[in-house]
């Protein structure tokens, strides 16, 4: 019998300190972040020693888990200063560390308590290769992304592991860690964080006898959506669900943690109103940046309509990340970090960490010291507007451009 | 140092005893990615290989979710451990299966993903223990790597001297998404470029199993086999079963006992794809990760203050102060990198709150207001100097 209470870990992508405060503000569970080294994305912010303590000390304090990805696969030369940083993170206090490569989980063994997640880079799919994995010291498998909910379930209950999925984001097309393409066509090693996103491309197909297919996406891969799912994810108890995308902005960030955070909840404590509320959630994950949904390999295996067709596959509009709210000063006024601009008399959303977003139309537009009116808020400014009632420190604001 | 074979038919068993291969993989299409054998046949051709000399190995390389792997696991216990000299590996689902259940099975695994340091390499052995009878290892490491690890790894190593770079690997079926008037049942071929810089050219099979996608050379050593002869490789392999509609393996059957380096390329003449050495000298698929993103906005530990969030043409700058331990303060001497590089320094005379209001310093997590400097546009980091 299930227990009434089983509740997935929400696991939010931090792929910055900003990132993870939106994340850990509205709602995640725990966090994954990288160091400088070790990660597979290369292009991201990714945290100093000095921002990993404080990272760790602020999600604590909040009651919030923190993972640190070390999921590259590494040469015998990248493998200098692991040991260090393994004793670095260590300190921090995190609560885990996401791995793929074998070389890597000994070190981290050796040189600390660290749990330690298989990443799904290492493509994990079956019972048999978890109780591998088991034996080697991890204490929770990132499933390749190829395996189901029930599936999961199966290799939780064979295993005894701990079993995370991908509940939402973009996804490989290859078996995690089986690509290579940018390697041999780029010269940059996709699993050591240069990955170029080949796949996306367009590609010409020339097959023997037919015509030619141009223009076509056929190694692009369509995003995970699987709020819809929550049910099967508890009731498979699946220990943790996990939203990609470290390389998002941070309305992303606090957009999916929020509504992923509401799924769970609802779900958990009032199914029937989870059902009710599912249509507004599913708009929340529309309002942010992705590819065509789909339920990639949740319920079944995915193939024929799991790949994009003739366009790169941004799916219509999505709202756009007006700001954070610096301060929010009682009956006063919001100072506003502007990161697109936004016009006065034009109306915005505020995002409350819980709670119903809050339209409001920008009646003025002050300058950061409040001494200049402004017709428009230009990116990279601070700027007040009139206080928003229910309005707090960290709050993100939207302009709403998706249906 | 081996020379192993794959085959499909009887008629390529013959040809690869006739050139001297020792070896030989026998990939069933149900369990092997590039097998296209049945499994009736699968098991035939085991026996007539061991008749003809050669080490028949059971080719079990596919990627498996747990239904696919009960599946396999069902056919593979029917196989008599008698049959092959050893099974090859991938998923390491199977690799634990092997080792668990079938103790008379000598294992070959596979390590050609990932896998590119000695410490990860060097714990697969000793899981193995000794019924680990080889690895096969990634096209990546380059020569110097091979050498070092073999002068300190007993189990025998592997690599591939000639056959098609496998690029990517995919249980969805690619090619027949593509084709609305074609099932996804047999296999499929096509080539694939993009205009997009390098990819040109690729390879692309579709298969029970999904889609394997190649470079559009093949992976050559064999014209260096008078160096690979002196690293102590175990087994160098050529595997020619993709090749389509020529008679390539007899045609390159001397590559199996050539001794020299001339009269491999020699034979290579008629190999039907350009072919490339890729890594095997060296491998700096690393040294463009600095491109990737500004190094300008990359934070340091050491001094720093925090970031310049606004930057009020010829007014003020606004400083977010973000290191705990660090404040800003008056009569403090901070540098500005900006995200273009450029670094100025400035004594901050004048320190006042977002409120306008003087004070003498600025915590962390608070906002304070400096002097314009010009060239410091927001996202510029401050440090302490």
């Amino acid at each position: 019998m299930i227990p009434p209470m089983f509740k997935p870990e929400l696991l939010s992508p931090a792929g910055s300190f900003d990132k993870l405060k939106a994340a850990v503000s509205y709602g995640a569970d725990a966090v994954y972040l990288a160091g400088q080294q070790f990660g597979l994305r290369s292009a991201a912010d990714n945290f100093t020693p000095d921002e990993m303590h404080e990272a760790v000390q602020f999600a604590h304090e909040r009651g919030v888990k923190v993972y640190v990805t070390l999921n590259s696969f590494p040469f015998d030369r990248d493998m200098e200063g692991l040991s260090e940083f393994i004793r670095m993170i260590s300190s921090a206090g995190v609560d885990g560390v996401i791995v793929s490569d074998l070389g890597v989980i000994n070190v981290i063994a050796r040189e600390s308590q660290i749990p330690i997640h298989l990443s799904t880079q290492a493509s994990c799919l079956n019972a048999e290769a978890g109780k591998l994995w088991k034996k080697m010291g991890v204490k929770r498998l990132i499933l390749g992304r190829e395996v189901s909910i029930q599936q999961a379930g199966q290799i939780k209950r064979e295993t005894g592991l701990e079993v995370e999925l991908f509940i939402h984001g973009s996804m490989c097309m290859a078996y995690s860690g089986n690509c290579t393409i940018s390697n041999y066509t780029k010269g940059r090693d996709s699993n050591r964080g240069g990955c170029a996103q080949s796949c996306r491309f367009s590609y010409t197909l020339n097959y023997p006898e037919k015509e030619s297919l141009e223009n076509r996406f056929f190694m692009s891969s369509k995003d995970t959506l699987g709020v819809d799912l929550m049910p099967y994810f508890i009731k498979e108890q699946i220990d943790s669900v996990k939203v990609e995308g470290r390389m998002r902005s941070i309305l992303y960030a606090g957009v999916l943690s929020k509504t992923y955070r509401a799924a769970i909840d609802l779900c958990t404590s009032n199914p029937t109103a989870f059902q009710q509320k599912l249509a507004h959630l599913n708009a929340e994950l529309n309002s942010v940046p992705h590819r065509e949904y789909m339920h990639a390999n949740l319920m079944e295996a995915a193939d024929h309509g799991s790949v994009l067709d003739t366009d790169s596959g941004r799916k219509g509009a999505h709202d756009e990340f007006a700001g954070v709210v610096r301060k929010a000063i009682l009956n006063q006024y919001l100072l506003i970090e502007v990161r697109s601009a936004f016009k006065e008399g034009e109306t915005l959303e505020l995002i409350p960490f819980e709670g119903e977003v809050a339209p409001f139309q920008v009646k003025s537009i002050l300058n950061s010291l409040g001494h200049t009116r402004l017709e428009q808020a230009k990116v990279n400014t601070l700027v007040r507007v009139p206080y928003v009632l229910g309005a707090e420190d960290g709050h993100l604001i939207r302009i709403k451009r998706s249906l | 140092m081996i020379r192993v074979g794959a085959a499909n038919s009887l008629e390529d068993l013959k040809v690869l005893a006739r050139a001297g291969a020792r070896e030989v993989l026998l990939g069933a299409k149900i369990l092997s990615r590039y097998g296209s054998l049945e499994f009736s046949t699968l098991i035939e051709l085991a026996d007539s290989a061991k008749k003809l000399g050669l080490r028949p190995i059971l080719e079990w390389d596919i990627l498996m979710t747990q239904p696919e792997f009960e599946k396999a696991c069902v056919l593979i216990d029917v196989v008599s451990s008698k049959l092959f000299d050893a099974v090859r590996v991938q998923d390491v689902g199977a690799f634990e299966y092997v080792l668990r259940t079938r103790p008379e099975d000598s294992i070959q695994l596979i390590l050609e993903t990932g896998n590119h340091n000695f410490e990860g390499v060097k714990r697969w052995c000793e899981y193995g223990g000794k019924r680990l009878e080889r690895i096969m290892l990634s096209s990546q490491l380059p020569v110097s790597v091979l050498q070092e690890w073999i002068s300190k790894i007993s189990t025998p190593i592997e690599v591939l001297a000639l056959g098609p770079v496998l690029i990517l690997y995919t249980p969805r079926h690619l090619l027949s998404n593509q084709l609305p008037d074609v099932e996804a049942a047999g296999i499929l071929r096509a080539t694939a470029s993009s205009e997009e810089s390098f990819h040109s050219g690729l390879r692309v099979i579709e298969n029970q199993h999904g889609t394997l996608v190649f470079l559009g050379k093949d992976y050559c050593l064999i014209d260096q086999i008078e160096e690979l002869s002196t690293l102590g490789l175990g087994a160098l392999r050529i595997d020619l079963r993709l090749a389509e509609g020529v008679d390539l393996l007899s045609k390159m059957a001397g590559l199996f006992s050539v001794k020299k380096s001339d009269e491999a390329a020699l034979i290579l003449k008629n190999y039907p794809h350009e072919t490339t050495r890729c890594f095997f000298k060296a491998n700096n698929t690393d040294k463009a990760f600095v491109k990737l993103k500004n190094e300008n906005l990359a934070r340091e530990d050491h001094g720093f203050v925090g970031e310049v969030v606004e930057s009020a043409k010829d007014s003020y700058l606004v400083i977010h102060v973000r290191a705990k331990n660090q404040k800003l303060f008056k009569g403090q001497k901070i540098c500005l990198t900006s995200p273009e590089g450029q670094s100025q320094e400035m004594t901050i005379h004048s320190l006042r709150n977002i409120d306008s209001q003087e004070v003498s310093e600025v915590l962390c997590g608070d906002l304070g207001v400096i002097s314009y400097l010009k060239r410091c546009p927001a996202k510029s980091s401050v440090y302490q100097v």
